[in-house]
């Protein structure tokens, strides 16, 4: 094909043609090449919508996590030897930590600044797509004024 | 009488507002992968023994002496400039302090400032780069200035001069109790984020400093009391530079890290106090955030329930309690564990245990920067960020001095991965750099004896190194 192009765009007029110039034939081949680009073009810009719809289109993931007292419990929860258990997940996951709690309490997502409060006939909701990795505190605050983390959310890098 | 009032309320609030040392972090660094640590501790292993069979040829400590000939006038600006900023900033810093913003931990320019940019930022500069805190010293500054002065005034006049200038000879042992004091504010106490509470220490720190300096005169101040001089020249002694002022501009030295903690001088015994009592502290505060501290503080708590404590002085003066405990005690276990590889090491070096010890302090110097490093870079570089809105806001008085008003701080700044590979990196250059300094010094002081001398302290550098990266891996948990 790539042959044929270059032989096409000489400006010298092909011996081999019966009559008149080269001139619809090299218009030919410049319509071609520009078709074929167009179609990348396109794939290219319609694809790359597909992939971020694709990328965004599963639901972001529920953890449902019920405080009693200072005790966090949830389905998946990593004990680390320490009171406040942790919760792992992945870089770039998109979650909603639903919580659950018998009495009043402020919530604090430390690092994504997150805040949120629970109690009786109230669910809090923290939902954030993990985009960083770390180690991040949830805490609340008590009430001589200290903070005290509930919970150690983990997002380990991709 | 306003500031007096003022003072008064802030430190009556001065509780409330948690520590900054480490806690409250927006992003803590995740535990240290197991294989990172594997190779780490391997990797130590290994470069040791490539040191040891290396070390039959004498080793030598390079430095490259550049003379830079600049003028005295240039040379006289420089050093002028370096202490106008720093007297600058400490003005800046308590004026913040006093009369700027109280809130969360990032409200304030001063707590951010101290905590964060001159206590880490300005150490790694120092260990990195080269030792920049004599330049920089505003307290020296300032009283260099007023004794400059006060020598011009009037010839005929009394002239003071300081009576206890051979205070504390041949020791540092103010230095080594301030340090102590200074660890006890970053780590423990609860008022050290509070600007106000903060300010009020700065203050206290500045008339404690002058009033030395009136009584000792600057330089027994400086050599027998300032920790601050004394640490941050521990550190400037890693570094691959150091200037020199001579009489006809400078000369800048080159040198491999570490060289300068090879010297021709024994350390006294109150210096290598000084050594050990920075080594438990920066060892004490990875210790304080792990899961093994957090139930061992626990249980603490509840024998001190059973006495009665904790209902005489409540939940949290009884876990500062706890911890006062645990930063009192490190420096002793460190030293005893230190004391006795050195006995082991003793006999092999022909000399008594003590000596062995002061030689070989300033060695284990680099570790504990590794590790500092390791442990502090995500923090310097995130927490380091409230520094700008801050900055460009001092005095919360709605300015926007540098456009970095309302700021946020990115939690993503440095990836996780990176923070790892720097870690154990940094743990693995600051054991070599250890090894090959122990090796030096038992070379320059013992001769044919020196390489039979290294088995008990390598094995304790190994030790403290494994150490090091045991509590890197351990998941960071906040203190009560």
């Amino acid at each position: 094909m790539w042959d044929r192009l270059v032989y096409l765009d000489t400006t010298m007029p092909d011996p081999q043609s019966p009559t008149g110039s080269a001139r619809p034939n090299r218009r030919v081949a410049v319509w071609r090449v520009l078709r074929v680009w167009a179609w990348v073009a396109l794939s290219v810009f319609f694809g790359s919508f597909l992939a971020r719809a694709q990328a965004t289109s599963p639901p972001p993931r529920l953890i449902e996590l019920t405080l009693d007292g200072d005790r966090v419990s949830a389905p998946g929860l990593v004990r680390t030897g320490s009171a406040a258990p942790t919760l792992r997940l992945a870089q770039g996951e998109a979650v909603v930590l639903r919580w659950w709690a018998a009495r009043p309490t402020v919530l604090h997502l430390h690092g994504y600044r997150l805040a949120a409060e629970a109690g009786p006939g109230k669910v809090a909701e923290l939902a954030f797509t993990a985009r960083a990795a770390g180690r991040f505190a949830v805490e609340t605050h008590r009430a001589d004024g200290r903070h005290a983390a509930l919970l150690y959310l983990e997002v380990l890098p991709r | 009488m306003r500031v007096a009032a003022a003072l008064a309320a802030a430190l009556a609030a001065a509780a409330p507002v948690a520590a900054l040392g480490h806690a409250l972090a927006p992003r803590y660094d995740l535990p240290l992968p197991l294989w990172h640590y594997l190779a780490g501790a391997a990797a130590s292993v290994a470069l040791s023994f490539v040191v040891v069979a290396l070390a039959r040829q004498p080793l030598r400590a390079l430095a490259v002496t550049l003379e830079v000939a600049a003028g005295a006038a240039l040379e006289r600006a420089v050093a002028g400039l370096l202490r106008a900023l720093g007297v600058t900033a400490l003005a800046l810093l308590l004026a913040a302090g006093l009369f700027g913003p109280i809130g969360d931990w990032d409200a304030n320019l001063l707590p951010v400032a101290v905590w964060v940019l001159w206590w880490v930022g300005l150490g790694f500069a120092c260990a990195l780069v080269a030792g920049l805190w004599r330049a920089l010293d505003p307290w020296q500054a300032l009283a260099r200035g007023v004794a400059g002065r006060s020598n011009r005034a009037a010839p005929g006049t009394l002239r003071w001069r300081p009576p206890l200038r051979r205070a504390f000879a041949g020791g540092c042992v103010p230095a080594v109790l301030l340090f102590l004091a200074f660890a006890w504010t970053e780590l423990v106490w609860g008022g050290n984020a509070h600007p106000r509470a903060l300010a009020v220490l700065v203050l206290a720190w500045s008339a404690l400093a002058w009033a030395g300096m009136a009584l000792m005169g600057r330089a027994t101040w400086r050599r027998r009391c300032d920790p601050f001089d004394r640490f941050f020249g521990l550190l400037g002694r890693l570094a691959p530079l150091q200037v020199h002022r001579r009489a006809m501009g400078w000369a800048l030295v080159v040198r491999w890290p570490g060289a300068a903690l090879v010297q021709g001088r024994l350390p006294s015994r109150s210096e290598t106090a000084f050594v050990i009592v920075m080594l438990a502290t920066v060892g004490f505060d990875g210790l304080s955030e792990t899961p093994a501290w957090e139930s061992f503080t626990a249980q603490a708590l509840a024998v001190l329930y059973a006495a009665g404590v904790v209902h005489a002085i409540g939940y949290a003066a009884a876990g500062s309690l706890v911890k006062t405990a645990g930063l009192l005690l490190a420096p002793l276990a460190w030293a005893g564990i230190y004391l006795v590889f050195c006995a082991l090491a003793a006999p092999l070096a022909g000399e008594p245990a003590g000596r062995v010890a002061r030689r070989f302090a300033l060695s284990l110097v680099p570790i504990a920067l590794a590790y500092h490093l390791a442990h502090y870079l995500s923090y310097l570089l995130i927490q380091g960020q409230a520094a700008l809105p801050a900055l460009s806001d001092p005095f919360g008085l709605g300015w926007d001095l540098f456009a970095t008003r309302g700021r946020e701080i990115d939690i993503g700044v440095i990836e996780m991965r990176t923070v790892w590979a720097v870690a154990v990196a940094s743990i693995v250059v600051g054991h070599v750099i250890a090894v090959v300094v122990a090796h030096i010094e038992a070379q320059r002081a013992y001769g044919a004896r020196a390489l039979r001398s290294q088995g008990p302290l390598i094995v304790l550098m190994i030790a403290y190194t494994a150490f090091s990266l045991w509590i890197l891996s351990q998941p960071i948990v906040e203190a009560g």
